[in-house]
């Protein structure tokens, strides 16, 4: 298990998210599976009333996953970001929920990778893939809620979760990623008092 | 027990559900639409693809159902045959040719679709095709190497050009450079990528698209980078990465990103060939899994139509078996006797009018058991009618089937013959033979006329019982032979002993009277006439001649006087008695004439043991006391040559059916009866004695039935004579008030 946090920046820091910082390596360096993604760095920070989540996630896809993207299968990633209210006697609430789409596909005769957002239409190209994953792990000043949506009395959990998206897939992939824990790439639910 | 409860009730809602038609429908619209759905989702771009994520599991539940309805079919099945159930090996023989005629083709056409896939899939990919496409691929990354290598010679002079030129100046420099090019962005950028001048632009980007960090590492380490890139608004563009050598000391490394813009032309074909090369190369890749998908389907379809299948296997067998079952239960139940058992009839088929006869069957045999019941019921009313007359008419009747076995017989055969006939009913009539010897003699007499064949026949038998004679008139009839008649034989035979002895004793009587009459009328002239003819003719003859006359007349006159003594008895015997019944104690009558007989001439003691209670008779004084004097006086002429012989007379009073008797009985210790004369030694001159005209227990009869009793004689086991008289008495009450009275009175 590899976690280690790179930088702690806080904005406008509040004692919560002081005290979160800390909680946050416990909690997953005890909790985090062992998924094929893992989210190695995170960050929220207060900018102007909003609260915004700086993330590094390391991508690690397999053999055969690489193989259907060398030979013209798109890809698709979503990261998935909920700040959820705990409640004693019943299930915890979504407060707030930001899902972000990645594709990512292989351009044969450029031989380079193109990475898109599907919900903000930014794209780049990469002549490999490892620098094209560097770059799709890395979330920087990412919206997830507004401060004034969150009572300070509350207590609040961030959650964030990475995954191939398997029902995009072409359909006799689909059927097989069904069945094939090597298609089940997900990074887990990660979890942080906020 | 609870497994078998439970059975019974899932078969009770079972056949509620199952037996409608719309399960069927229901089940078979969703396994079709099924099928449909993931036929149609492994076209990719149907709107149904959506739905493949769900029609999985879809499928799944319904083999599960399937499964359970099967599951439960079988156990019932299973349970039915191990209970020898009507109809269920019927079903199990159905259900296997059903599933036996399904699986097979099935069978074959999915064998053979899974070939036809792995073998049609592949030769769907041509090698020739693909290489072809690789080789455009190829063409096309020469073509563009050539184009790039001639833009990277074109753009280097200028990229010295920028590198001697100060940062302020760049931008100026940048557009100059821009203007003289073609280029469509030319970046000016140090190492952390951060941008000192730029010009042109190309996408929708509001800043410039630097490179990853694998082309700055390749750059910075001194080596320029050429490459395609595809940007999404602007098209593929040719990116040109150098590092910037400066003279000047000290300054930052820089990097230099020309993006230069690929004609529409050779963009357009570099697309298509991309698209075309892309497409058949994910149509390659995605060959086995479409194979391994298109397997799955099969797999998936043939199980869910064989499960349906088998399951209509179930529903098709039982629903052929149910009317034969419901028939094979209701022959069942006719032939426990339910002749009202009904059949619904459900199908207007051929089963449908198979269970229609039944019912009228059922309906017909129902009204025949009814008409049956009632004949029986006449026929018992008859028989037990019969069997009344049978029982209460005084002849014996046994009844002999053909193979002449008893089969009735009525309780007047058994007194007759004096045996318990009813225990050889169904036996052999010859068996009746071992009983006794009576009844051997009359077996051995009926058995020859029975055999003789004659319809009818009658015949006497004579039999012997208890040293007396009995006579029967035996009548035979040969019962006839048709549908309802086994045929037989029926004897009937009555006992005419008494009747036979009243005969004779009235054919005495006549004889007697006429004796008395006819005889006793010329004695006395015969007699007169012999003294007149003595007293005329003596004195004129000879002594000689006198005496003659005198012994002969004297002669005469002492027969007829005889005959006249022996036609009085005649007469006697014959006389209608003229008796006179007064109720008198038969015990004190007795004690009055042995007292005669205390100090008889033949020194023999008379002796009585009488009842407590003596018995208060209706009769002639006289009559009677002739019978004990006629008694004592046979039994002591029988032991006259005996010593110490004694003469035994007993009463004792009875009752019969509450008619109360006396008996009398009066014992001798003489030599008996000779038995040859036993039978009839009431007639008439039937005696033993030299003396005595024989008349002497005639008249002891006469006098017992004047006063309605029975009279018996039987030898004693040692040796003497007993004659038993039962007379009836008037009544037991008075009787013994009587006696009570008369014995305070004396």
């Amino acid at each position: 298990m590899k976690l280690s946090i790179h930088s702690v920046s806080i904005h406008k820091s509040r004692k919560v998210l002081a005290a979160f910082c800390l909680s946050l390596f416990l909690t997953n360096q005890v909790f985090a599976k062992n998924n094929a993604f893992e989210v190695n760095y995170l960050n929220i920070a207060e900018l102007e009333e909003e609260l915004r989540l700086d993330a590094e996630i390391d991508y690690q896809l397999n053999d055969e996953v690489k193989e259907a993207l060398v030979n013209g299968i798109s890809m698709l990633f979503q990261v998935e970001v909920q700040i959820k209210l705990l409640r004693k006697w019943t299930w915890d609430k979504t407060v707030s929920g930001i899902t972000q789409t990645y594709m990512l596909k292989y351009h044969a005769l450029s031989k380079q990778y193109i990475w898109e957002n599907l919900d903000t239409g930014a794209n780049d190209t990469f002549p490999d893939l490892g620098s094209a994953l560097t770059h799709q792990g890395r979330i920087t000043a990412m919206y997830i809620a507004e401060t004034a949506k969150l009572n300070q009395d509350d207590k609040h959990i961030v959650q964030l979760r990475s995954r191939m998206l398997t029902d995009k897939l072409p359909l006799p992939l689909r059927v097989k990623s069904y069945f094939s824990p090597k298609w089940q790439l997900s990074s887990g639910w990660y979890r942080w008092p906020l | 027990m609870a497994v078998e409860q439970w059975v019974v009730q899932m078969a009770a809602i079972e056949k509620q559900v199952i037996m409608r038609i719309w399960p069927i429908i229901i089940l078979f619209g969703l396994l079709m639409g099924s099928l449909y759905l993931m036929a149609d989702a492994t076209r990719n771009e149907t709107s149904f693809a959506e739905l493949h994520y769900w029609l999985l599991p879809f499928n799944v539940l319904l083999l599960a159902i399937f499964l359970v309805l099967i599951i439960f079919n079988i156990a019932r099945l299973v349970t039915q045959v191990v209970k020898r159930q009507p109809g269920s090996r019927l079903t199990l023989r159905l259900l296997l040719m059903f599933v036996l005629l399904a699986i097979v083709p099935v069978g074959i056409v999915y064998s053979f679709s899974i070939w036809l896939l792995q073998e049609g899939v592949d030769s769907w990919f041509d090698v020739d095709v693909e290489q072809a496409l690789q080789d455009s691929v190829d063409l096309s990354r020469s073509s563009l190497d050539l184009h790039m290598r001639k833009l990277r010679k074109q753009t280097e002079p200028m990229i010295k050009e920028l590198a001697e030129t100060k940062p302020l100046d760049a931008p100026l420099v940048i557009n100059d450079l821009l203007r003289r090019s073609g280029a469509a962005e030319i970046v000016l950028f140090d190492r952390s990528n951060r941008i000192i001048a730029s010009g042109g632009e190309v996408g929708a980007a509001v800043l410039p698209r630097l490179p990853g960090e694998t082309v700055l590492r390749l750059v910075s380490q001194g080596e320029t980078y050429v490459g395609l890139d595809p940007i999404k608004e602007s098209g593929l563009h040719i990116r040109l990465v150098f590092p910037m050598r400066s003279n000047r000391t000290g300054s930052e490394q820089r990097m230099v990103q020309v993006l230069y813009p690929i004609s529409e032309r050779i963009s357009d074909l570099a697309l298509n060939v991309q698209e075309g090369f892309g497409k058949y190369n994910q149509l390659v890749y995605l060959r086995t899994p479409l194979k391994q998908n298109f397997n799955l389907i099969l797999t998936l379809v043939l199980l869910l139509g064989v499960l349906f299948a088998v399951w209509a296997a179930f529903y098709s067998a039982r629903r052929l078996v149910a009317p034969i079952k419901d028939l094979a239960q209701g022959t069942k139940a006719v032939a426990a006797g339910q002749y009202h058992k009904k059949l619904p009839v459900e199908r207007q088929d051929d089963l449908g009018m198979l269970i229609a006869s039944f019912n009228q069957m059922t309906e017909r045999l129902s009204l025949a058991r009814d008409k049956a019941k009632l004949s029986q019921r006449l026929i018992d009313s008859q028989r037990l009618y019969l069997q009344t007359i049978l029982e209460n008419l005084s002849s014996g009747v046994i009844s002999l089937d053909q193979h002449l076995v008893i089969k009735t017989a009525n309780a007047t055969a058994s007194q007759i013959l004096n045996t318990d006939v009813n225990q050889f009913i169904g036996r052999d009539v010859a068996q009746l033979s071992m009983a006794n010897e009576n009844l051997k003699s009359f077996c051995d007499q009926i058995l020859p006329m029975i055999q003789s064949g004659e319809k009818q026949w009658q015949t006497e038998i004579k039999l012997f019982d208890r040293d007396r004679g009995k006579m029967l008139m035996c009548r035979g009839v040969t019962l006839p032979v048709d549908a309802e008649q086994t045929g037989g034989y029926a004897l009937v035979f009555d006992d005419v002993t008494e009747l036979i002895r009243a005969q004779r004793d009235s054919a005495w009587g006549e004889v007697a009277r006429r004796l008395a009459h006819e005889i006793k009328n010329p004695l006395t002239p015969i007699q007169l006439s012999a003294e007149r003819l003595r007293g005329k003719i003596l004195p004129k003859l000879s002594v000689q001649e006198s005496s003659i006359l005198d012994r002969a007349t004297s002669t005469i006159v002492q027969q007829v006087e005889s005959m006249k003594a022996m036609v009085n008895d005649f007469a006697d015997y014959a006389r209608v008695p003229q008796i006179e019944k007064t109720p008198l104690d038969l015990n004190k009558l007795i004690s009055e004439v042995i007292e005669l007989y205390q100090n008889n001439t033949f020194n023999i003691a008379v002796d009585a043991s009488l009842d407590e209670y003596p018995p208060l008779i209706k009769g002639d004084s006289n009559r009677l006391r002739q019978l004990l004097h006629n008694l004592i006086k046979n039994a002591l002429e029988a032991m006259h040559e005996q010593q110490n012989a004694m003469v035994q007379i007993t009463t004792r009073c009875f009752e019969i059916s509450g008619v109360p008797f006396v008996s009398l009985v009066v014992t001798d210790e003489g030599p008996g009866f000779p038995s040859a004369i036993l039978e009839r030694l009431f007639e008439p001159y039937v005696t033993t004695k030299t003396k005595g005209n024989g008349l002497g227990l005639a008249i002891v009869k006469k006098i017992v039935e004047e006063h309605g009793g029975t009279i018996r004689a039987e030898n004693t086991p040692g040796h003497g004579a007993r004659i038993k008289i039962r007379l009836p008495i008037c009544s037991t009450e008075t009787l013994k008030t009587s006696v009570h009275v008369q014995g305070d009175a004396a």
